[in-house]
């Protein structure tokens, strides 16, 4: 296909979907607009030189989610094997070792907002991935396992662990913000 | 479950300014123009073996080589030191140009206009010196005077100054009214191959005047001299000094590769006076430094995803700003926030479709608050091996 026919249908994509796309990449990037960002720019420039699959998919906006997903978890396995950033980490909390902190230690004084962001920074990469899947864009348990490359099993019992984390932590933060508000 | 998808959308919501899409539409062209031009490194490659081995058997002719995709290289023999390039059949869209030969395992260093350079460490890794690499450009401006010289039937104006020459021709009915020129290095590539190269040249109607490459950046072609004038958004194209030093090399645990450098001069020396830092004290190009560290970490393969540079930055709220680059082609996003760190994005995919990254993770100068411009960076980012 000619570029200009890519650069137009891409454009009428990114102009549609890219809200979309940035605030799934909000919640797996638990609140680090730049990451987020960088997420998306990233999915977006690859959705583009497998234009011609994408456009043909049966769901491109799927797809794009799929692509977008695999990003952010290939960034999690990069941060986690320790190639980058782990000696070089300005310490500031922008790097991906940072990022994809599993701890929160500034999870008191929180806005709702800040304690959802808070209670998914406690969950591994996978189990925020499959919380964004499942109950954010609405995929069904198959659709799921297809997007993630992993059986429909592990999604059920990765969803399952992952909501009893998010239950357990959201209710701690309730009973911190409880105890604040009666001392 | 309806309580959990109300709270992953308040978590999702932000202030932040939406990015326009003809960003991300910049940075995905870019990428594809990687692409193509690799994978037409690729072809050239497997054209390349093919006529050596017909070499053997096939027609031998002093001075004329021929392949067996039809592709013709015309000229002396060529040096033993500089091999002479081939063109190879492509149909390419770059920029405003579609190109129909392509050198062969010559890199595409910027789009607009075209540079083509040796992949060899021959000449510069800034796309904005020209010396030693092929260069098309569009201008509105007549051919003017010099030796004439027809290639099949075309014909064109050959000046020569230096090591440099260029042909020119008038433009096509089916193109913008003007003249194509095309630079070359006489000692790496013969006139009839430049000749040759140039004929397959199509200027679109995306070449408009107010372009690079208009009337107003190109210098009188019949004097020869840098013939492009390349601006970027960024400040100054300044050039980075030499390297005058290695002073330093060491290699953390995390596989992160470290090298210091001291420079034969300050950096940005141009550019970093009083008035433009006061003019402009978020910009990376006004700040001296006379030494640099460069840390980087290339990860190829399919896992690999698209890398960051990283620039340091002073820690000041002022800077907290993003800005798109677009530098000769290659665009950027160059980030700098708060404690947080300058963001270039570098990323390339080679001829077999894997991302490539150089990571220039950090570049901390000499006064310990200021980077390097973004030109800059993409030199060193594209020198490094």
């Amino acid at each position: 296909m000619r570029t200009t026919e890519r650069d137009a249908e891409f454009t009428a994509f990114v102009a549609a979907h890219r809200p979309a796309l940035l605030r799934a990449a909000r919640l797996l990037a638990v609140g680090d607009e730049s990451f987020a960002e960088d997420l998306v720019q990233t999915a977006l420039t690859k959705a583009y030189l497998a234009w011609p699959r994408v456009r043909t998919a049966d769901d491109p906006v799927r797809y794009t989610h799929r692509i977008l997903t695999n990003t952010f978890l290939d960034e999690a396995r990069r941060a986690r094997r320790g190639r980058e950033w782990l000696d070089a980490d300005p310490g500031d909390g922008s790097g991906p070792a940072s990022r994809l902190a599993s701890v929160d230690d500034g999870a008191r004084g929180l806005s709702d907002r800040e304690g959802v962001i808070a209670a998914l920074k406690r969950l591994a990469p996978q189990q925020r991935a499959v919380v964004v899947l499942r109950h954010w864009l609405d995929l069904d348990v198959e659709t799921t396992a297809r997007t993630l490359g992993i059986s429909a099993g592990a999604v059920k019992s990765t969803n399952s662990r992952a909501l009893a984390l998010l239950r357990t932590h959201l209710a701690d933060l309730n009973d911190d913000a409880t105890a604040r508000s009666t001392s | 479950m309806t309580e959990l998808h109300e709270l992953l959308r308040r978590a999702s919501e932000s202030d932040a300014t939406p990015v326009p899409v003809r960003d991300d539409l910049a940075r995905a062209r870019a990428a594809l123009r990687r692409y193509r031009m690799r994978r037409v490194a690729t072809a050239s490659l497997a054209v390349f073996v093919i006529g050596v081995g017909g070499a053997a058997v096939g027609p031998s002719i002093s001075g004329v080589l021929l392949d067996r995709d039809g592709s013709v290289a015309v000229g002396p023999e060529p040096s033993r030191a500089i091999p002479t390039p081939r063109l190879v059949p492509a149909d390419l869209e770059v920029g405003p140009y579609v190109l129909g030969r392509v050198p062969h395992d010559w890199e595409l260093q910027a789009e607009d206009p075209v540079v083509f350079s040796p992949t060899d460490d021959s000449v510069s890794a800034d796309p904005a010196n020209l010396t030693g690499k092929l260069v098309v450009i569009y201008a509105v401006n007549p051919v003017g005077d010099g030796k004439k010289v027809t290639w099949q039937g075309q014909e064109f104006v050959e000046r020569r100054r230096g090591d440099m020459a260029t042909v020119t021709r008038e433009t096509q009915a089916d193109e913008p009214r003007g003249s194509l020129s095309v630079q070359y290095p006489i000692k790496a590539f013969p006139q009839a191959l430049a000749l040759e190269f140039a004929a397959a040249v199509h200027v679109t109607a995306a070449a408009t005047p107010d372009r690079a490459g208009s009337s107003e950046t190109v210098p009188d072609s019949s004097a020869y001299a840098a013939p492009v004038q390349i601006t970027s958004t960024l400040g100054a194209p300044t050039e980075l000094p030499a390297i005058a030093s290695h002073k330093d090399s060491w290699l953390f645990n995390n596989g992160a590769l470290h090298h210091e450098y001291s420079l034969a001069g300050a950096a940005n020396a141009d550019t970093a006076t009083p008035e433009a830092i006061a003019t402009d004290p978020t910009s990376p190009a006004v700040h001296p430094a006379t030494y640099l560290t460069v840390s980087f970490n290339p990860e190829v393969g399919e896992n690999a995803v698209i890398g960051e540079g990283k620039l340091q930055i002073p820690a000041d709220p002022k800077f907290n700003r993003t800005r798109t680059v677009d530098i000769n082609g290659a665009v950027g996003k160059l980030t700098t926030s708060k404690n947080g760190l300058g963001v270039i994005r570098l990323d390339w995919i080679d001829a077999a479709g894997n991302y490539h990254v150089v990571k220039v993770d950090r570049l901390q100068t000499s006064d310990g608050t200021s980077g390097l411009s973004a030109n800059q960076i993409l030199a060193i980012g594209r020198s490094i091996k």
